[in-house]
């Protein structure tokens, strides 16, 4: 981190609980998943996965490292629009309670989002599909291993490869060991220590420093925060938002939570998850807006949140900090494993490579897949900047807004209009990414996931309105039962 | 927390200091939203003073410290001034101007409307989305 | 346009409550799940 010069934890007290964490996590992942049989059992956790635990891991996985992080930067560059814009990230969730609904329906037997693309579009859409997906998934692991150790080095002074590779090997043994049963456990525990953890600090932080001290000290040195026609925070707003509804939408991480969750729970996890998580970037961002009146300097902006945290409440607030940030990775790393994993073993390996193979096989592919991607991201994270393009990926997962954006309107058609036009569905992500790709270089990061999903609804509407081609829903129930190969 | 930092290497190094004076490390020019991260060279502890007129009237220090960086933020349109010295050196070292102009409202809003349509759009197709008919 | 003390205050206050309610009622669903055996 530039500028930071000591670390705001004593290393040897960050080595302890980081020792003491991933003990907890690899012994709950080995404890929860000690009965999976199947790869089914080891994928989706039974598909019955009750409420409770439902809603707590769509929470959890939503807040990201990104998250914790995120939220109080947001908040020092576009001040309150920032902070309530990212706030709006919740919209994803809530607007994919419905369609984790109708997915459960018209797939009960389903695995992956990669299965409903190739039942719903046809080969030609479905490989278009997983080049969007998996570019976007590999972004996502690679930048989330990258910040780990970042933010354990910035916090405790841990060296960078050291801290992100024993976060990665964590998160690799637990979803090895469970699959996503010990995902959505440890979710739940990692849930309660982040919002709980937030909301200490949040606490502390208003009642040391004050509302009163924190818009005086604003307007005077930050004044434009605190506006409300602050334009890039407006333009922000919704490119915001579909970014984050494009993630939901299309990512296997929450497909396979639609398919492993009980009947007629997903609705309401979405629904619940997602007004609960409106609350955590509010939280977790405004403690930023006190560091005029602390009058902390922040040497880069994404370190903003721990510094106040620790400005604030000393020790117990770095110790805080790292353990809500430690959670907050984790929660995601393993649901971003397991999905992928999913995805890969289904998509790639049983789709393309061997269309036979068994399920006894599969379960064996699936963990030999999540080994592998776990290296893989070890690789890209551990020569960041030694190799050129993975140095930037931090900044190149901005621009998969693009990708993802353009992947939202191929979803929803495909899943509510009965004439979608196949092949549309596959330029609606080919021109909607080509296009917000371009904006992105032309005018802004802050347009690219906009430009994006406006292009595809053009296409997606235009393809569907000139050749409508009826599909048969019950096409998707009866194929997909036969999908998971014979069983061993 | 490190806003004071000893100036003890300052006075170890005395000789070498001498030789590097601090220096912004590629300031930006300008800004679309008000904010920007300002990073220099220093061996040693610096002042960091912002100034809106040309003449460093209404000079302010913004940060006096060991740190190598800033980051700005929430700044209105404006011409703004910045000038760095050493903890321990009367005369400035370095100074950069930053022109912050921020995007027009009306091109603000015109993004807004785009993505309130696509929004609206997407809300209007899920909720007339009927299961299997 | 500035937002005002009193309107950033309650924003903020409550989310924060918000915040601090969630996980005390994650864990009531745990439990009412628990005991109808509901949990998976």
């Amino acid at each position: 981190m530039t500028g930071l010069d000591d670390p705001i934890l004593p290393t040897s007290i960050a080595w302890g609980l980081l020792a003491a964490f991933s003990v907890l996590w690899v012994v709950l992942g080995w404890w929860l998943g000690r009965r999976n049989k199947t790869a089914e059992d080891h994928m989706l956790a039974g598909r019955n996965v009750g409420l409770a635990l439902a809603t707590a891991t769509a929470m959890a996985t939503w807040v990201t490292a990104n998250t914790t992080m995120t939220a109080p930067q947001l908040a020092l560059q576009l001040g309150v629009w920032g902070m309530l814009g990212y706030s709006l990230g919740a919209l994803g969730l809530i607007l994919f309670a419905p369609l984790a609904r109708r997915i459960r329906e018209l797939m009960p037997r389903g695995f992956t989002s990669g299965d409903f693309i190739r039942l719903r579009f046809g080969t030609f859409t479905w490989r278009v599909f997983l080049v969007v997906s998996l570019i976007y998934a590999f972004g996502w692991l690679v930048s989330m291993a990258m910040a780990g150790g970042v933010l354990i080095n910035a916090l405790a002074g841990i060296d960078y490869r050291v801290g992100m590779t024993v976060i990665l090997t964590v998160c690799v043994i637990y979803t090895l060991l469970g699959g996503l049963r010990a995902v959505i456990g440890t979710d739940f525990i990692q849930t309660i220590i982040i919002i709980a953890g937030a909301a200490f600090i949040a606490w502390l932080t208003i009642d040391k420093v004050g509302f009163e001290a924190i818009h005086f000290n604003l307007m005077e040195e930050r004044p434009e925060l605190l506006s409300l026609l602050f334009p890039a925070a407006i333009m922000f707003l919704f490119n915001n938002l579909l970014f984050g509804v494009g993630e939901i939408f299309h990512s296997n991480v929450w497909w396979s939570r639609a398919f492993a969750f009980g009947r007629n729970v997903g609705f309401r996890a979405y629904l619940f998850g997602g007004l609960l998580w409106l609350s955590i970037p509010i939280v977790a961002g405004f403690i930023a807006l006190a560091t005029p009146a602390l009058g902390i300097n922040v040497p880069a902006a994404d370190m903003v949140g721990p510094l106040v945290a620790a400005e604030v409440l000393g020790l117990t607030g770095a110790i805080v900090v790292f353990i809500v940030v430690f959670a907050a990775l984790a929660s995601s790393l393993d649901s971003l494993l397991a999905a992928t994993s999913d995805l890969v073993t289904r998509d790639i390996y049983r789709g393309h490579i061997r269309p036979r193979a068994s399920e006894q096989h599969q379960f064996r592919a699936t963990k030999v897949i999540v080994v592998l991607l776990g290296l893989l991201t070890w690789l890209a994270a551990s020569y960041r900047g030694e190799i050129p393009i993975v140095g930037s990926l931090a900044e190149l997962l901005y621009f998969t807004g693009a990708f993802v954006a353009s992947a939202i309107w191929p979803i929803v058609a495909g899943l509510y209009w009965k004439q979608a036009n196949p092949q549309g569905a596959a330029w609606s992500m080919i021109l909607g990414s080509g296009i917000g790709l371009a904006s992105y270089f032309l005018i802004g990061f802050y347009v690219a996931a906009l430009v994006g999903a406006a292009v595809s609804l053009a296409v997606m509407v235009l393809a569907t309105w000139l050749a409508p081609r009826p599909f048969d829903w019950d096409r998707l129930a009866r194929e997909d039962t036969h999908a998971m190969g014979s069983p061993a | 927390m490190r806003i004071l930092r000893p100036l003890l290497p300052a006075l170890l190094f005395l000789p070498l200091a001498v030789g590097a004076q601090p220096a912004f490390d590629a300031p930006p020019e300008r800004s679309t939203d008000g904010g920007f991260t300002l990073a220099w060279e220093a061996d040693a502890a610096v002042v960091l003073e912002q100034a809106s007129g040309p003449d460093h009237a209404d000079a302010r220090v913004i940060y006096q410290g060991g740190d190598t960086s800033t980051v700005i933020s929430g700044l209105p349109d404006g011409e703004y001034r910045f000038r760095l010295r050493a903890a321990d050196a009367d005369d400035w070292a370095d100074q950069t101007t930053v022109t912050v102009e921020h995007h027009s409202l009306t091109r603000a809003f015109g993004f807004f409307a785009v993505g309130a349509i696509v929004f609206l759009v997407l809300i209007g197709a899920i909720l007339r989305g009927r299961p299997r008919d | 346009m500035t937002i005002s003390t009193t309107a950033l205050s309650i924003i903020v206050v409550i989310a924060t409550l918000v915040a601090t309610l969630t996980p005390i009622l994650l864990i009531a669903l745990f439990i009412r799940d628990w005991k109808k055996g509901r949990l998976w």
